[in-house]
């Protein structure tokens, strides 16, 4: 399929799930775009909380879309011959039978929890089984694994375990290169001193490497 | 003694990767939020600071002179600015190019017709959305529907405006009337409208 602008793409009526994450994996910047706009709409519409303002439930979208479209990104929601099938934690590949956008909402649902804390949090793989509405093929894909594909995927799932709190102080000093003093002054509201501060930075690096670790071998 | 700001040079391998998808998580975030701001191309922008420096000039060198002796449009009277249709996202619609340059060129009268065709085939479209007529899912015809009610306001608005020039104020009462029931995010020279429904009232 050759590259599209958005403009073209706009006059398109519908996508297939698969042509979705086939361009999405190809990084397809206009495909990316158009389908946060769709999944964004599916989600307005679907996500009934009387209880969330316009900023949490934005936050709820956006975490739910980050983690649809990581899985995508890390290969472990993919198209094989047709199909767009995910990876279980048992290294099993299953199809999709819901779509896209209803995978979405489970993993929206499941943001919801978290934040009313009001249920026992489900693994994904039981949310993957129960968002799909039919008969789920139990097919044993034989689908070749990246090595560097796989080392992401587990750290990305790693890094989406973290608490907000730690993400966000990784990313400002290792990925931002901000000082911790410029850190204090951005979370002047959560951080009481630049020693707690340098604990909990390397305290958030040490957990989230021992867990990449641990999962590696797991794989290895 | 403990760095405050991150080395790279001393990380080894599996850090080096860490602040990789870090990274990636970042860039997504940053594309999200991208995302979420209204759209306005940077072009629209600076043709729409151009025209309005143009028709100040006008203004200068051209109308101020002849109005003098001529009837002053409403629409000059309230400063009210040229209309000019967006062609974001809509590329695949010629007759907009063609509509934004008679407007530009103050040839009114070639405008009317091209507004009127555009705005009879919008309505009819949106018509047909609201009625089921058409093969796209509830998400995708909910999304369509209202880049198509965009387009619409700003056909109409245009619409008024031309027919206002045009001295044809009955016609421009009518439709800054449906103009005005519009939702607001569709609407967004409604307080113009407003101005121009009192003064062509007067008249």
């Amino acid at each position: 399929m050759g590259k599209q602008t958005f403009f073209g793409m706009l006059h398109r009526r519908s996508y297939t799930d698969a042509e979705v994450v086939e361009r999405l994996a190809q990084r397809d910047r206009v495909m990316e775009e158009w389908f946060y706009h769709r999944a964004r709409r599916y989600f307005e519409e679907h996500f009934n909380s009387v209880f969330f303002d316009k900023d949490r439930r934005q936050e709820v979208f956006q975490t739910a879309f980050l983690k649809l479209w990581t899985e995508v990104d890390n290969r472990r929601i993919r198209v094989s011959e047709g199909t767009v099938c995910r990876q279980q934690k048992d290294g099993r590949w299953l199809a999709m039978t819901c779509s896209l956008t209803t995978f979405l909402m489970a993993f929206a649902r499941t943001e919801y929890r978290e934040i009313v804390r009001s249920t026992k949090e489900q693994t994904f793989d039981e949310l993957f089984e129960t968002a799909a509405n039919a008969d789920v093929m139990h097919t044993a894909f034989d689908i070749e694994e990246d090595t560097d594909v796989l080392r992401s995927r587990i750290i990305d799932e790693c890094i989406q375990q973290m608490s907000p709190s730690c993400i966000e102080i990784l990313t400002l000093f290792y990925y931002q290169g901000k000082s911790l003093d410029q850190i204090m002054e951005l979370r002047s509201d959560k951080t009481s001193s630049k020693n707690g501060l340098k604990t909990a930075k390397n305290k958030c690096m040490n957990t989230l490497r021992e867990r990449v670790a641990s999962r590696w071998t797991v794989y290895n | 003694m403990e760095a405050e700001v991150y080395n790279p040079a001393s990380a080894d391998s599996l850090e080096r990767l860490i602040v990789a998808r870090l990274g990636e998580r970042q860039q997504k975030i940053e594309r999200m939020a991208e995302w979420e701001r209204p759209q306005r191309s940077v072009w629209l922008r600076h043709v729409t600071v151009a025209m309005a420096v143009a028709a100040m000039v006008a203004v200068a060198f051209i109308v101020w002179p002849t109005a003098q002796q001529t009837a002053v449009s409403p629409i000059d009277e309230l400063g009210i600015e040229a209309p000019y249709i967006s062609r974001e996202y809509r590329a695949a619609i010629p007759e907009i190019g063609e509509i934004n340059q008679l407007i530009a060129a103050h040839n009114y009268a070639d405008a009317l017709p091209k507004l009127e065709q555009a705005l009879e085939q919008s309505d009819r479209e949106i018509a047909e959305m609201e009625q089921g007529l058409t093969y796209m899912d509830d998400d995708e015809l909910a999304y369509v529907m209202e880049m198509e009610q965009n387009y619409n306001g700003e056909l109409r608005w245009a619409y008024i405006y031309v027919l206002v020039q045009e001295g044809q104020h009955g016609d421009a009462r009518a439709q800054i009337k449906q103009y005005l029931k519009l939702p607001k995010h569709l609407c967004s020279h409604r307080d113009e409208a407003k101005e121009l429904k009192n003064a062509i009232k007067e008249k």
